[in-house]
Parts: structure tokens; sequence; C-alpha cells
């Protein structure tokens, strides 16, 4: 959906995406995110692989949730945004299946709008 | 003349033999047939802009004559599953994969039931297999585009490399840091 909605539609360069696969539903792994990654090949996606949850617990805040993991969420960021002990607060989160706002539900057409409206911030 | 009336009862007896099997038609259209062999491409709209399936369909004939194809479903894994019950009527075209489904059981027929586009480059209907669960319903809109023919060289898929992150993620931070110039997106996700 990223690599149809928002990197083949949007030919920015300096756009970034950040994809971490991790063991959302238990028993994941390393090779299963190496086959996942193909998905989305952009060059403009870095991907990574984590088996802990510790990352998805620190995101647990930024993206507003209470209770759950950062699992299945889409963070995004502005020009300037910087990572310091803990993760910058995201500009816009969709999900997909979180205690979130059900209008935050993960689209691509959506993230595509939210996308180009923080690239012509300035 | 009498060669003329000939003439004329020749072109009335094609004219009949050519209108018979029109007249038996009746109400029933049928569309003319088109070529469904191909390399297929497109996808899956089980939810539009949110889930959408990328699918390649390769469709060719058999020794036998008879339609014969694969499917590839990357985000399901599946490259070169075969594809089974091929009917073409017309226009009109199904078929199907055959696979374990956790809802529904091992063997699962898996149907795709559509239609080829009059100029033959477009295929579209309706996919039935995969469960939505909000709307509660197995039949999903599906579009296709022909991008080849059977047996047409593909591109070989792209593979990321796939960085593991340390405990502390440094890599990820150094990385989302270092590109702090650009809007980025962060994406927490399920490689299954």
């Amino acid at each position: 959906m990223v690599q149809r909605y928002i990197l083949d539609r949007i030919d920015d360069p300096k756009l970034r995406i950040h994809v971490v696969w991790g063991p959302m539903l238990g028993g994941e792994t390393e090779a299963d995110a190496r086959e996942a990654a193909a998905l989305m090949p952009d060059p403009r996606a870095a991907h990574y692989w984590t088996g802990a949850h510790t990352l998805a617990e620190a995101l647990r805040a930024p993206a507003g949730l209470q209770e759950e993991l950062a699992w299945d969420t889409f963070l995004l960021f502005p020009r300037g945004a910087k990572w310091g002990e803990e993760p910058p607060a995201p500009a816009y989160v969709m999900h997909v299946g979180k205690k979130l706002p059900p209008e935050r539900r993960l689209n691509g057409e959506k993230l595509a709008e939210q996308v180009n409206r923080l690239r012509a911030a300035r | 003349m009498r060669g003329s009336w000939k003439v004329f009862a020749g072109l009335a007896a094609g004219l009949a033999v050519w209108a018979l099997p029109l007249a038996a038609q009746g109400a029933r259209e049928i569309a003319p047939p088109v070529r469904a062999e191909g390399l297929w491409q497109g996808i899956i709209l089980y939810d539009p802009a949110q889930v959408e399936l990328e699918t390649t369909v390769e469709i060719a004939r058999d020794a036998q004559g008879n339609l014969a194809g694969t499917i590839d479903l990357p985000s399901q894994r599946m490259q070169f599953h075969p594809l089974r019950d091929f009917k073409l009527d017309g226009r009109r075209i199904s078929f199907t994969f055959y696979r374990d489904s956790e809802r529904r059981g091992p063997n699962s027929p898996f149907v795709f039931e559509g239609e080829i586009s009059a100029d033959g480059r477009a295929m579209e209907g309706i996919f039935t297999g995969f469960y939505n669960e909000e709307k509660g319903n197995d039949r999903v809109p599906f579009h296709f585009e022909r991008t080849g023919e059977p047996g047409d060289e593909r591109p070989a898929p792209v593979h990321p490399a796939v960085t593991p992150l340390s405990p502390a993620y440094g890599e990820l931070r150094e990385a989302f840091n270092r590109d702090a110039d650009a809007v980025r997106i962060l994406i927490l996700l399920s490689p299954t």
C-alpha cells in the first residue's frame, strides 16, 4: 500500500520511509522480514528487523496509544524532527485495528495527502 | 437475367445462413471471443486504499489446447501457484486456485470471475475467497491489465537489505536523524 500510494506516486527523492519488521503476531523471523521487504523495494525505503517489542513500546505514547504496542502503525514526521533520547512526536498517525480514531485507520489516499501536506510546508 | 436471379438467390441464402444463428441467440448477448492467454498484472482490492494485493496471473494453453495458468500473490507468499477450472465464454472468464484456508479448511477454492475488456487489455471482476471480517463477506473486486504474453521474462524481484536493530535501535535513530531534512514515515509491521 505504501509502495503503491506513496512511493509510486510521490516523486520526491527526499521522502524517506523507515520500515521496522518485527514480532507483532509472535513467531515472525528475520527471514520473513527479508521476504516482506521485497514488497517495498523503493530505494527511499530502509528496512529493519527487530526480534523485540522495545521499539513498539517506545512508540506507544507518541502514536497516541494507551495499552497497545505500536505495531501496525504509520507515523509521519515533518522535516526537522529529531530523535533524541525519546522518539519525537509524529505529525500524523495512521493505524490498522488500534484503539485510535477510526478516521485514522490506514488509507493510502489519506496518507499520501498528509505526506504532501508536510512536503508543501516550509 | 437468370444469372442475376442466381446471384440474388445465393446472396439471400447466404444472408439467411448468416442471420439464423443471430436470431437463435435471441436476447442472449454473446460477446465476441477474446484471448485470455497472456501475462496479467494488477490488484485484488481487498480493502481499497488499505489492503490491496498485487497479483500476477499467467494464462497459456497446454498441449491439449486447454487454458492453464499460475498466480503470484507476493503478500501471500505465493509464486507460480497453479490455477485450475478455467472457463471462457466469450469475454466472460473464471478460474480458481486452491489453497488451505484457516476459515474454510484445507484445499479451499479461491475464485476469480470476471470479464475481459473488448480490446483484450484488461480483465476485471470479483474475487471470492479472502474473508473480510469488517465487511462480512469474502467477495472483493479485482482488476488486471495485460502486460505481456505467457512465458515473457518477468522482472526479478528486488530484495532490499534488512538491517537487524540493536536493543536500543541506534541504527534506526541515526538514519532517522540523518534524513532530518526529509519528510519521513516510520512504519512498524509484521512481515507475515
